[in-house]
C-alpha cells in the first residue's frame, strides 16, 4: 500500500488559468492528496473545486498566522480557498507551498477535506494557513479544478492517491 | 519528483458502531507513524489516543491552538492523553497524526496531530507521552459515545 503519484501538473510559459485534474478513477485508493508550488496574479488564492461543482456545496474554518496576528474565518462558499498562491507581487521566484488531503473521496457521503498552506515572501506578509473544509455532495470526486487569474510558468500540482 | 511511500500497516472502516478502536501488535520496522482517521460520534467530546493502554496521570503533556471561524485560542495541559478531538456529529472529521520516532527505547514520544471539521473548528496539538518504550499499541477512545458507521481508521508506517 502506498502514496502513489497520479499526475503531476506543471503550468508552461504564458501562465494558466487554471489547473485540473480529471478522469480520477473511483478505485486508486481511499483517500487522495493534492501538493501546489504556485505562484499567480490572481491573489493568494487557489479556488479549489470538484467535478465541475461551482454551486455552494463548500465550507471551511481555518486559522491564518501572518508572523505578527492571527485570526480564524468561515463561511459557505462556492469553492474552497485552499490559499497556497504567491502573488506576483511578491519576492521573485517565490513560490507557495500547499497541501490538501480529501478523505474517502470515493464515499457515497460528504466530504471532509485538510489543508495547509504556506505562501512565503522572504520578507514580511507572509502567512501560514490551517484549514478544514467540507464538500456537502456525495458523489465520488472525478475531478478536482484549482483556479487563479494565472497561474505563472513553473506553478507545479501533483496529486497523489493513499491506498 | 520522488514519490514517497507508506506502508498500510492496519485498516479499520467500520460496519456496527464502537466505544474504540485499538491498533496492537504495530510493526518496529518503521521509523515514524501516520494515523489518518474519518471518523464521527454522537456528541462533541473529546477523543483520546493512548498508547501501550497508558492512559495514566502524569505521563502526558500538550498544546493545542484552535479556530473556531472567529475567534483563536491556545491552551495547554497535562496529565491528559493526546488529543485527538471530533468536535461534529454530523460531518466526518478528518483527524491526521504523525507519530515520531514510535519504535525508540531512548526518547519520550512525541505526536503533531491536525483535527479538521469544517462545521465546527480546526485544531492542531503538540503531545508528548512521557515514556520511553516503544509503542507497540494505539488505542482511540471517544468520550460518551460510540465512533459511529464508516468511520475509518488506517495507520501508515513511514520507512527509516
Amino acid at each position: 500500500m502506498t502514496m502513489t503519484l497520479i499526475e503531476t501538473i506543471t503550468v508552461g510559459s504564458g501562465g494558466a488559468a487554471s489547473i485540473e485534474f480529471t478522469g480520477i478513477a473511483n478505485d486508486l485508493g481511499q483517500d487522495l492528496q493534492v501538493v501546489l508550488s504556485a505562484r499567480g496574479s490572481g491573489g493568494t488564492q487557489a479556488a479549489v473545486t470538484f467535478n465541475s461543482d461551482t454551486g455552494s456545496n463548500y465550507s471551511y474554518v481555518r486559522l491564518r498566522g501572518s508572523g505578527s496576528s492571527v485570526l480564524s474565518q468561515s463561511g459557505t462558499t462556492t469553492s474552497i480557498e485552499a490559499g497556497g498562491v504567491v502573488p506576483t507581487s511578491y519576492t521573485a521566484d517565490t513560490f507557495s507551498s500547499c497541501s490538501f488531503y480529501v478523505s474517502n473521496y470515493a464515499a457515497t457521503a460528504a466530504k471532509s477535506i485538510s489543508i495547509e498552506t504556506t505562501t512565503e515572501n522572504n520578507d514580511t506578509s507572509s502567512f501560514i494557513f490551517m484549514q478544514a473544509a467540507g464538500y456537502s455532495q456525495t458523489a465520488a470526486i472525478s475531478s478536482i479544478k484549482l483556479a487563479n487569474s494565472s497561474f505563472v510558468e513553473h506553478t507545479t500540482a501533483s496529486l497523489y492517491a493513499i491506498s | 519528483m520522488a514519490t514517497p511511500t507508506y506502508d498500510l500497516l492496519a485498516s479499520t472502516t467500520l460496519t456496527t458502531s464502537a466505544s474504540s478502536v485499538t491498533f496492537s501488535s504495530i510493526d518496529q520496522s518503521y521509523g515514524d507513524l501516520i494515523l489518518v482517521t474519518c471518523a464521527k460520534a454522537l456528541n462533541t467530546d473529546d477523543s483520546w489516543l493512548a498508547f501501550n493502554g497508558d492512559q495514566s496521570a502524569g505521563v502526558w503533556s500538550r498544546v493545542r491552538m484552535i479556530g473556531d471561524g472567529s475567534t483563536t485560542a491556545t491552551a495547554s495541559f497535562s496529565a491528559q492523553p493526546v488529543g485527538y478531538v471530533l468536535r461534529d456529529t454530523t460531518e466526518f472529521s478528518v483527524n491526521i497524526a504523525h507519530i515520531n520516532d514510535y519504535s525508540a527505547t531512548d526518547k519520550h514520544k512525541t505526536v503533531l496531530s491536525r483535527t479538521n471539521t469544517a462545521n465546527t473548528d480546526v485544531r492542531a496539538y503538540a503531545s508528548r507521552w512521557g515514556n520511553t518504550a516503544a509503542i507497540t499499541s494505539i488505542k482511540l477512545d471517544h468520550d460518551g459515545s460510540d465512533y459511529q458507521v464508516g468511520s475509518t481508521f488506517n495507520l501508515y508506517g513511514v520507512a527509516k
